[in-house]
Parts: C-alpha cells; structure tokens; sequence
C-alpha cells in the first residue's frame, strides 16, 4: 500500500515537472544549472576517448581521399584569392571613408573559445554542452558561433559550463534579415536540418540564394551575424540550409558584447574594493517653493 | 550484515550503471539533425533493473533516472521523466514472467518497453511545443536502443556475475 502511495506521488512529481517544463518556469533553472556543473566534467573526461576515435576516424578518411581533398583546396585557393584582392579594395575604400568622417569605432564584441563536450544525441532537442560558463565571463543568451555562422545561444549556464540550444532546435526562434531585400522574418528551428522562416516582412520578395543574417531585433542576437541561405520554397514554406556544418562542431565561439559603463552626468562614481565601478545617482532635489499652497 | 552488504552493492551498481547510461548518451559524436541520434542507453539500463533488481528500481527511482536524464540531456525538463515513469509503471506486471524467460523474450519485452517511452515522449513534447518533432528521428533513435539492448543486457549479466562470485580465502 505504501509502495502504490510513493508510485502515486512519483508520477504526480513527474506530471509537476513537466508542466513547469513545457512552461519554461524559471524555478526550474537552478537544477538545471546543478545538473550542468556536475555532469559537464564526467561527460568530459568520458568522452575524450570517444572524441579521439572520432578525430582519427575522420583522419583517416580524409588521408584515403586526399587526391580529390588536394584538387578541391586548390580550386577553393583560386576562388578565395580573388575575394581576397576585393577585400582588400573594400578594406582600403572603408578606411578612407572612415577617415574622412572621423570616425573611430571601438571593438563592441569579445570572443571566448569553448570545446563542445556533450549534446542531446537525440530526436525531440538538438542543444549541445560547451565547457565554458558564467567563471569565463558567458551570460544567458551569448550568441554561440562554429566561426562563420551562429548556431546558437546559451540557455543555461553553469560554472564552468553552458548549454547551447542550436537554431535547428524546434525552441529556437532568431530574428532574422534576408539579403540582399532587406527582408525581415523569424527564423523558427523544427529539430529537422532545415529551420523555417515566418513573418516575412515581403514574403514576395523572397528567392532561392539569399543570405539569411540575424537582425538585432529583440536584442538577442547581434546584427549581421551569417545564419545560412534560402535553400527551398515549398507550398509558401521558406526552408533555410544552415551555414554552420553541425556534424563537424569540435570547437565554437562565443560572442561575449561589452557592457560599457554609461556615467550619468549627476551619478556619483563608487570604487569597491574588488575593483567594480558603480554609479550611484544622487536623489533629485527637492522643489523649493512653489507647492505650498 | 551479508544482507546489507548485498543491497548496498545492488544499489551502488544500479546508480553507477544508469548514471554511465546517462553520461554516455550526451558523449558529443556529431551534433544536429543532420547527425544519427544516438540511442537512449539510459532506456535499456531501466528496463534490465527492472528485471534483474526490481526492488532497487521501483518507480521512485526510475524518476530519479529520468528527472536527471532530463536535466543532463538538455530535454524538456519531466518530458522523458514522465515517459519513463509511465512506462515503468505500464510495463511493471509484464516484467515478473519476463524475468526468467531467454533473451529473445526479453528482448521482445524492451521492444515494448522502448517504444512506450519513445511514443509517450513524442506525445509530450509535441504537446509542449505545439509542434510535431520529426518521427523519423525518433524511430531512428528508438531502433538503434532497440538493437542495442542484447549487447548491453549480456555485459551487464556478466557485471552481474562478479558481484555474486563468492569470495574465497587465500
């Protein structure tokens, strides 16, 4: 009788979390975080033979095909040196422009390297496990890029640890700009290899090709981050081919923004002893006069 | 004290097994939807101490299991847990003739087992999401722990073992 009422309670328990899951309720979040800091260093060390075998497997591999690998670098060398020379142009032209406004802009980003050392290695999320957290300076909602493309942004963080839901994960919603159109749309990952994109601003305007970069609408995600291009266009529906090559992801970026301190002309500036300026605003002086009836 | 002892070590070995299955569902080979899901090891070490040590695993601690499955995989939290306990329980009578059956039995028995789980987290996460998740993935992952189960059941039979040798004086 007292197994059946524990049974009972477990299943209760289970129905409870579930629904604070499928809520995305906050209280749930230091668990997470608690399951993140312990089972981030054990997958690690687990996993580095695994990786290795992985990592020789695909040596292999590339050693049996280095004719075609050798022919394809060379074709891929002639292409990139003529982007090369336009870059150069570009880069010349801009610092020219640059100079004649007078303008000098100052690195808004920061980059931190983190290894991927666990995913969902399933059907119903696609989220990795980086081995960096809130110690290496990543707060929720870093953008996570594989060096070209974004593929993510942190959704719980640990220590020394972060999980990554990737824009293929079916929770994944990034606001996006098609290019060139300039056309804005949200692009909504359904765990298959090809997120969609919805709310097109010019839903007439869209064609096979086009770049599709991330918008800072919503203030998640930086502007002009590369996502991928516009792959098909199925009964009204836009299908995306990511850029980042998932299958591949040893290594990722994470895109850390600076928060610079923004000094209030009336603020008080406070040095604590571990170094952190705060501001401190005076409180605003008092009416004289003029109320009393 | 032998008594003690015994559970003791049944228990460490149930624990240390299914957090290995954990562990090693999440090891990174291949990331995305492009990649083959990688199966469900923590599916098939339930369902073994389900037969072998039911007194250990009872629904308690397969929520136990699937709350930390949940949270280490990265799964909307109580989504597998709640398939796994419902399963378990489901699954719970059919598990006493299974016990002393041959291992085509049983293997026919996890096929069941598995694919109420896979169904039922289906089932809950599309209603999380309001989204249908790709059935073809799920099957691929539910297959590969389906064909995965006599490996591991013979391994595990065999770690089974050296916790029964007696232990004999030098």
């Amino acid at each position: 009788m007292v197994g059946r009422g524990v049974s009972v309670a477990a299943l209760l328990g289970a129905v409870a979390i579930y629904i604070l899951g499928a809520t995305s309720d906050p209280r749930l979040q230091p668990l997470r975080e608690i399951a993140l800091d312990i089972s981030a260093p054990v997958t690690e060390f687990v996993g580095a033979p695994m990786r290795f075998v992985r990592r020789m497997a695909g040596d292999a591999g590339e050693f049996l095909d280095l004719a075609a690998y050798n022919k394809k670098l060379r074709e891929d060398i002639a292409s990139l040196s003529q982007w090369r020379e336009a870059a150069l142009r570009l880069e010349a032209e801009n610092a020219q422009l640059r100079a004649l406004n007078k303008v000098t802009l100052a690195p808004r980003f920061d980059y931190i390297t983190a290894q991927v050392i666990g995913n969902s290695g399933g059907a119903f999320t696609q989220s990795i496990t980086i081995n960096a957290g809130r110690s290496q300076g990543v707060r929720p909602g870093t953008v996570v890029m594989d060096g070209t493309a974004a593929i993510g942004r942190v959704v719980a963080l640990g220590e020394n640890a972060a999980r990554v839901v990737l824009v293929t994960d079916a929770s994944s919603r990034i606001p996006a700009v098609l290019q060139p159109g300039d056309i804005r749309a949200l692009l909504i990952g359904d765990n298959t290899g090809r997120p969609k994109l919805q709310f097109l601003s010019k839903p007439g305007r869209v064609a096979k090709g086009q770049r599709v970069l991330t918008s800072n609408h919503g203030g998640i995600f930086p502007k002009g981050l590369p996502l991928g291009t516009v792959d098909a266009l199925v009964d009204n529906v836009v299908q995306v081919a990511p850029i980042g090559d998932f299958r591949q992801l040893e290594f990722v970026r994470l895109v850390i923004e600076r928060v610079d301190l923004t000094i209030d002309s009336d603020a008080v500036l406070i040095v604590r002893a571990d170094g952190e300026v705060e501001q401190e605003k005076a409180e605003p002086a008092e009416d004289e006069g003029g109320d009393e009836e | 004290m032998k008594a003690a002892w015994s559970l003791v070590w049944a228990l460490t070995l149930v624990l240390v097994t299914c957090g290995f299955a954990i562990v090693l569902t999440h090891v990174a080979l291949g990331v995305g939807a492009d990649s083959t899901p990688w199966p469900r090891f923590s599916v098939i070490i339930v369902f073994f101490w389900m037969l072998h040590r039911p007194g250990i695993m009872t629904v308690p601690m397969v929520f136990l299991i699937g709350l930390a499955q949940d949270l280490v995989l990265g799964d909307i939290p109580g989504a597998g847990l709640l398939a796994l306990v419902l399963a378990s329980m489901m699954m719970g009578r059919w598990t006493i003739p299974l016990r002393t059956m041959p291992l085509a039995w049983r293997w026919i028995g996890f096929a069941g087992f598995a694919g109420l789980v896979f169904a039922l987290e289906w089932v809950l996460t599309a209603a999380a999401r309001l989204m249908l998740p790709p059935i073809d993935l799920v099957i691929v992952q539910a297959g590969m722990t389906f064909l995965l189960y006599p490996v591991i059941s013979v391994i595990m039979r065999q770690i089974l073992r050296i916790g029964r040798t007696p232990t004999r004086t030098l």
